[in-house]
């Protein structure tokens, strides 16, 4: 119940966000103090479409027709991810932490958990399946990966007061991570034997709650970078940079650490092992799993966190054209993620409220359609509702993912 | 451990997920394979009993006893106390420190007809006790000097305080194993009598003290578990008879059909391992098939006949028993008829006479340390026989396992085989409830095909075959009902004349499954 109540308070307490709507340069914070509440979140995948994803978050049979139509749409790297960001940030002016009036203060709390994965389509074929239709098949599991970690991070740093470009340095509470990947496996099937072939590493943390388990401890770096410019013709432009989660987690000496490197073959029972054979045979006692040869040791484990890189042009709120183009790149270190690729259009039809689209291809799904609506209240408060992935959003058949995200501003 | 990680990692992927309305499933395939095995003759039955008979094919071979007692419970040493009064003659004595009163006297044991007189013990305890109630310090030396035991004759000095108000007592238990007591008595002509000498003199230094008549001591020995490994006497004349009833519990699997065979070769020897005479007679050996309601009676040579069982020869260390052989084949007897009507239910009457003569060894009967009467069999059974659906049922008590989140809905399991016997199989599970009711059942497509039998060789040309058993959903859920599994296998020999099983027969098998689970999550 408790976990319950935290989680519900975070989401509610931080039912908007900021990493990211389509963001929009408003203006110079040189006096007084910002304060920004962010919720980020989105699945996406580029092979599995709603029907099925559904069927895990909401229950239900899956059906041979959902598993027939994903498997049409498999791919050589079938990428499963998800990001949930519940943050709040503040900018204060009126606190110069390096002395120059230049910089004001940040800080931030926030709370990410993150999946990464990678299901390769025989090992999809394996789960959803089995293996009988595939007897004198190799089923590849090559490459296969699993990568889920909750971590939250408090940050504390400088911000240009003219451009909000800042720079902030985190403690990471490492909450939970799960981690696996299979390089050279697969699995034969032949009529009266199976040969499992299973390499690959991961480790698991101890705890699997409470939901603040703090298991690990690390840092990050985060840093926004606003490149203001003018054009020939007088226009002025804004280039975001921004590279976060540059840091890393270590993990408590509890946890698992699991490898396996083994070539299993499996006939069945010698009937030999059984018949004339005491009852306390040592024959008589198998268990497949043990013959797999999976190592498990406890130890402490360093990880790196997904560490995100973005480039993208702004829109700049009250800018005298109505209509301004959108576009940028994200990257995740992950392999799982592809590079994230999108365009768009920023459309202000008044001060107070505007709007954008966008597509993108690339991360962990494919192309995607996303549209923002933003809104400010007397420049004091403004509250931003948006998603990336709008056919997600309405589609099951079409979709790869849901993408929701909701951000509020409070300048006083 | 790994559970966990299971968990962790299903965890992982729904980590969006708050509640869910229902369990996501889905159904999937699996091929995998269940048992195998090449199975020959030798599988099936210890290689100890298996054996290539003169004409080249196998025979079931028994070299084993089938029927044992010994007499240690006739002849035992039973657990006794006896307590011995001294006291002196005279009204008054005055005992100095030199006075000695030796006495000796014979302890009789009470063992019924039993005499013996010389016993070697096994196991087991004597236990002193001896009190005085002299006013004066005293010593007695207790001593059997015909027990004697690796440090010696058994005995002992006990010592006494004055003891003129309260008796004193002192004892001792010793350890009687390996002790080889004479029971002859102090003439060395008695039985069943143990010599004692018990030597009662003063333990004072210098001072002298009177005793009464009425100061009486006492001398008392218990025997504990007391058990011979040797005795040597006359052990009495017994009769054991009886008719007695065995179930032959393994056939009452067969449940019908029947079993033509060639011949079978007893012999049943009587071995008696007791120097002594005894005289046996087999009056009754009779067969039943309670499910037919048949009954054989076997008749052979030496059946209603006294048999003389000689005494075994030799002594305590090297002793042979002695054999009485009783031959029963096909040719001097029914035995085929008696095996071929598959009795699950057998009458003996027999008698046995110990020292039917009397005391004819002049009481020299010896029991020698796991000396014992016996029969003993050698028995062949040669594999040349014949089966007409001979049909055998077993019935197994199931404990169904939760599966968790994975259920069976429906399943092939074939059978591939090669069949290297000249026998075929026709195979059905029965599923029973707490009611004993059947509630389903698991067929092949088709039975075990026999192998072709050569009658000049003996070969049999092995038959390559599969066979389906298809399992359906309700079957699986029957299969969770199940408390209870027979299996009723049905065996028919290839052609119409007895078959003979040579070394080189085998039986090959692949058992692999096609099965369809659903996986809840």
């Amino acid at each position: 119940m408790k976990k319950v109540i935290i989680t519900l308070s975070l989401a509610l307490s931080c039912n908007a966000f900021s990493q990211e709507l389509t963001p929009v340069y408003e203006d110079s914070l040189t006096d007084g103090s910002l304060t920004r509440v962010s919720s980020f979140n989105y699945y996406s995948s580029n092979a599995f479409n709603n029907d099925l994803l559904d069927k895990f978050l909401f229950g239900g049979a899956i059906t041979t027709d959902i598993k027939d139509q994903v498997t049409k749409g498999l791919k050589r790297v079938n990428s499963f991810g998800a990001e949930a960001e519940q943050s709040i940030e503040h900018y204060n002016a009126n606190i110069n932490p390096i002395g120059n009036p230049k910089f004001g203060f940040t800080a931030s709390f926030s709370d990410n958990h993150f999946v990464s994965s990678n299901i390769s389509s025989d090992l999809y074929h394996t789960i959803f399946y089995g293996n009988a239709d595939s007897v004198g098949d190799t089923l590849d599991y090559s490459f296969s990966h699993l990568q889920y970690i909750h971590y939250q991070k408090i940050g504390f740093g400088v911000y240009d007061k003219r451009t909000l470009s800042s720079l902030r340095i985190n403690y990471v509470s490492g909450s939970k991570q799960t981690q696996g990947r299979l390089s050279n496996s697969f699995m034969y099937t032949a009529e009266d034997s199976i040969a499992l072939m299973l390499q690959g590493a991961g480790f698991r943390t101890d705890l699997t709650s409470p939901y603040f388990a703090m298991q690990g401890h690390g840092f990050s770096i985060d840093l926004n970078y606003n490149f203001l410019f003018e054009t020939k013709n007088g226009n002025e432009q804004i280039i975001n940079l921004k590279i976060s989660n540059l840091g890393l987690i270590a993990w408590n000496n509890e946890t698992n650490i699991y490898s396996i490197d083994s070539l299993t073959g499996y006939t069945g029972f010698d009937i030999k092992d059984f018949i004339n054979q005491p009852e306390d045979a040592p024959s008589k006692k198998y268990n497949f799993i043990d013959t797999l040869g999976l190592e498990q040791e406890k130890g402490s484990v360093i990880s790196t966190l997904p560490i995100e890189f973005a480039i993208q042009k702004m829109p700049k709120r009250n800018s005298d054209k109505k209509l301004q183009p959108i576009l940028g790149f994200k990257a995740i270190l992950t392999s799982d993620y592809f590079p994230y690729l999108f365009g768009g259009v920023y459309y202000a039809p008044t001060d107070n409220f505007s709007g954008s689209t966008r597509l993108s291809y690339g991360g962990f799904g494919g192309l995607q359609w996303g549209l923002d609506l933003n809104y400010w209240v007397k420049d004091k408060v403004y509250i931003g509702l948006g998603t990336f992935d709008m056919i997600g959003n309405i589609s099951k058949k079409y979709g790869f993912g849901r993408s929701v995200n909701l951000s509020a501003h409070f300048k006083l | 451990m790994r559970k966990k990680l299971f968990i962790s990692i299903i965890a992982a992927s729904v980590v969006f997920v708050s509640c869910k309305k229902e369990a996501t499933s889905w159904s999937t395939n699996w091929a995998a394979p269940i048992a195998h095995g090449h199975l020959t003759i030798n599988d099936m039955v210890e290689e100890d009993h298996v054996e290539t008979n003169s004409e080249g094919y196998l025979s079931l071979v028994i070299h084993e006893p089938v029927f044992e007692f010994s007499l240690d419970t006739l002849i035992k040493l039973p657990d006794t106390s006896v307590v011995e009064k001294t006291a002196i003659g005279i009204p008054s004595l005055d005992i100095s420190p030199t006075y000695i009163q030796p006495t000796t006297y014979d302890q009789v044991l009470n063992l019924g007809e039993i005499e013996l007189k010389e016993v070697i013990i096994a196991s087991g305890f004597i236990e002193t006790k001896l009190t005085s109630v002299w006013p004066g310090k005293a010593k007695v030396a207790l001593v059997i000097p015909e027990a004697i035991g690796p440090l010696g004759s058994f005995g002992g000095v006990y010592y006494f305080e004055a003891g003129h108000i309260t008796e004193t007592e002192d004892s001792q238990i010793t350890d009687m194993t390996d002790y080889n007591m004479n029971l002859t008595g102090g003439d060395g002509l008695s039985v069943n009598t143990i010599g004692i000498n018990v030597i009662v003199q003063s333990n004072e230094e210098t001072e002298t003290y009177t005793i009464t008549s009425s100061d009486t001591n006492t001398v008392g020995f218990s025997f504990i578990d007391m058990v011979p490994k040797y005795a040597r006497g006359y052990f009495g004349q017994y009769t054991f008879s009886d008719t007695t009833t065995v179930s032959l519990s393994q056939l009452n699997r067969v449940v019908a059909g029947s079993i033509d065979i060639d011949s079978i070769d007893m012999k049943i020897t009587v071995k008696n391992g007791f120097n002594l005479v005894a005289q046996s007679e087999i009056s009754l050996f009779e067969g039943t098939n309670t499910r037919t309601g048949t009954t054989v009676d076997l008749s052979f040579p030496d059946k209603n006949t006294t048999m003389n069982i000689d005494p075994a020869s030799g002594g305590l260390y090297d002793y042979v028993p002695s054999e009485y052989p009783l031959e029963i084949n096909s040719i001097n007897s029914n035995i085929t008829d008696f095996i071929e009507n598959l009795p699950n239910s057998a009458k003996v009457g027999y008698k046995m006479d110990i020292n039917p003569f009397g005391n004819i060894s002049a009481g020299n009967d010896e029991f020698f340390p796991n000396s014992k009467m016996e029969l003993f069999l050698d028995g062949e059974f040669p594999l040349s026989f014949g089966a007409n659906e001979l049909t055998i049922e077993d019935t197994i008590d199931i404990n169904w396992v939760d599966t968790g989140e994975i259920t069976p809905e429906e399943a092939n399991v074939t059978l591939n085989y090669s069949n290297g016997f000249p026998i075929g199989a026709q195979a059905t599970f029965y599923l029973l409830d707490a009611s004993n009711n059947v509630i389903d059942s698991i067929v092949g497509n088709s039975g075990i095909i026999t192998g072709s039998f050569n009658a000049d060789t003996f070969e049999t040309i092995p038959h390559d075959g599969e066979i389906s058993f298809p399992i359906s959903v309700t079957t699986f859920e029957n299969l969770e009902k199940m408390k209870r599994l027979i299996l009723n296998v049905s065996f028919t020999t290839d052609g119409t004349d007895n078959i003979k099983i040579s070394p080189e027969t085998f039986f090959d098998f692949n058992l692999h499954s096609n099965l369809q689970i659903s996986v809840s999550l």
